[in-house]
């Protein structure tokens, strides 16, 4: 007598298999290729264009370069593109809930927890290596303009900018990451990416209205002020550079990510 | 013989733009975000008005005589109230579209109403109105609100009568509407919710942090830059590059939301739904 159904390979719901399965989501969307090209051309066309008239002004104004912090300079238009790394994260959950595919990858892996810590390493892995490249490209085509401006530029072997440099791809991967939380937490991806704006940029806006030197603790004054800064300019009330925002930021995001945990976990699909 | 009609004829003008503009209405009223949206905002905006007057009154008090010079109440009641509810409005405006097309919704209204101009034009008449409303009463509780706060914390602090004031805390509302009518046009040009909240959200909220960074001070130009230091204000900021307080930001934001509605409309016309 034949089973009348094959038997059922072991492991497939696996955290293994639902790392697999969450990559080929990741990758196969189309919202990603849109997000990483608009990523691409932003920061390209919006670096350029802005930093080969600053670089000139820096590099004619003795007052500029006394105070002038070279990587800090060349990482500033993530200010406007880590924008993309949170909706990226976003959409990476609330895409399942407009499509429907939830339901599918809920049949698929029954553990909603294990199915959601996937998704957060998955993003979070990409995110990372993302963020870094960005960085990276970023950094190195700031200091060869700057070079060329005859501004003053740094390497990455002086004080400070090797971890500038690190702590931004790290910050942008957890701005996606808190993107993810507020897709968890919303379910929508216009209501999770409305939650993610406010965090990240109305925040600052707001609270950087107070004069309570509040909005140093927003992550948009974090990663250009501090995050992504080689050395401390004393008097003006931002965070140190170095780990201090990367740890509050993490903070930000573990938050967001508990509290979808908890209602992704005792929710309908 | 006698022939029975089928079905009964259906009511005149039912298709009229009266008949859409209530159904527009219907929608807006009971769609279980909008309104519940711009409930929590307007109290979030007021709420946050009233504590930053408190601040900027603190901070008027401890400043130095000729950093006193260039406190505008108005401006610094308003500022704070305007940056929470130009998101609020835009994101009503834009779902105010795309939530048809997320839930299918769009088939339906175009069957009932194959007008499409005329559908898109009741939306935008009745989203308008709507956050014409809400605006100008955001705007004048804010103002009254943070006065208030302002006049017990012993910092200068503006009436309704003095020359400009009337005028920045009307056409701040005014300049509200205007934003969800941009709103509505990204949303019904992109279909999308997160596209169009992104979008939006980009232009709004990114775009003049971008800006800012380059000569000639283009970021006086964009929808956040215009309404928060130069519709909202009565002294001219000019140390920031404003455009001057009164009507050039307002009708400069109307020439966006209008071409962007036009461009939403033609593609609303010629595309699927």
């Amino acid at each position: 007598m034949t089973p009348a159904f094959p038997a059922i390979p072991a492991g497939h719901a696996r955290f293994a298999g639902a790392l697999r399965s969450e990559w080929t989501k990741l990758r196969t969307v189309r919202s990603t290729r849109w997000l990483l090209l608009a990523l691409i051309i932003a920061t390209a066309a919006i670096g350029a264009g802005v930093s080969a008239a600053e670089a000139t002004g820096v590099a004619h104004s003795a007052a500029r370069k006394a105070a002038f912090d070279p990587a800090n300079w060349s990482l500033a238009v993530l200010g406007f593109t880590q924008f993309f790394f949170g909706i990226l994260g976003v959409l990476a959950i609330s895409g399942e809930y407009t499509s429907g595919t939830i339901r599918s990858s809920l049949a698929a892996v029954p553990r909603r927890l294990r199915l959601l810590a996937a998704k957060i390493t998955v993003i979070g892995l990409a995110a990372l290596l993302a963020g870094e490249a960005t960085t990276l490209a970023m950094f190195f085509a700031g200091q060869a303009l700057l070079r060329s401006a005859g501004a003053p530029f740094t390497t990455l072997g002086q004080p400070g900018v090797a971890r500038a440099v690190t702590a931004t791809g790290i910050f942008l991967a957890l701005l996606s990451l808190l993107g993810t939380g507020c897709g968890t937490i919303f379910r929508r991806s216009a209501t999770g990416i409305a939650a993610y704006v406010a965090a990240a940029f109305v925040s600052f806006l707001v609270l950087g209205l107070s004069g309570l030197h509040l909005g140093k603790y927003t992550p948009e004054i974090m990663l250009l002020n501090s995050v992504s800064a080689a050395r401390s300019s004393a008097a003006n009330g931002f965070l140190p550079p170095g780990w201090d925002s990367v740890t509050l930021m993490a903070c930000y995001t573990a938050a967001a990510l508990i509290l979808g945990a908890v209602l992704f976990a005792r929710r309908d699909a | 013989m006698t022939t029975t009609a089928l079905a009964p004829r259906p009511g005149t003008g039912h298709y009229r733009l009266a008949g859409v503009l209530r159904s527009e209405w219907t929608k807006l009223r009971t769609v279980r975000s909008a309104l519940g949206l711009c409930a929590g905002f307007a109290v979030a905006a007021v709420v946050t008005g009233a504590i930053f007057s408190s601040i900027q009154a603190s901070q008027w008090v401890r400043e130095a005589v000729p950093a006193r010079a260039g406190f505008d109440p108005t401006n610094a009641s308003l500022t704070a109230a305007l940056t929470v509810g130009q998101f609020a409005v835009g994101v009503l405006g834009v779902l105010c579209m795309t939530d048809e097309y997320s839930s299918g919704m769009i088939r339906s209204s175009l069957a009932a109403v194959p007008g499409r101009t005329r559908l898109l034009t009741a939306k935008a008449a009745v989203l308008a109105l709507v956050t014409l409303l809400a605006g100008e009463a955001v705007s004048f509780a804010t103002f009254l609100a943070g006065q208030a706060v302002l006049e017990s914390d012993k910092a200068p602090h503006a009436a309704l009568g003095q020359p400009g004031v009337l005028r920045a805390v009307a056409l701040s509302g005014a300049y509200l509407a205007l934003l969800a009518l941009f709103g509505l046009g990204l949303g019904t040009i992109i279909r999308s919710s997160a596209g169009a909240v992104a979008a939006y959200a980009g232009i709004v909220l990114v775009l003049p942090l971008l800006l800012a960074a380059l000569p000639g001070h283009p970021a006086r130009f964009t929808p956040e830059t215009m309404l928060t230091s130069s519709v909202a204000a009565v002294a001219p900021q000019a140390a920031t590059g404003a455009l001057p307080p009164g009507w050039d930001g307002l009708l400069l934001m109307a020439a966006y939301a209008t071409a962007t509605l036009a461009a939403g409309s033609v593609l609303f016309a010629r595309r699927d739904a």
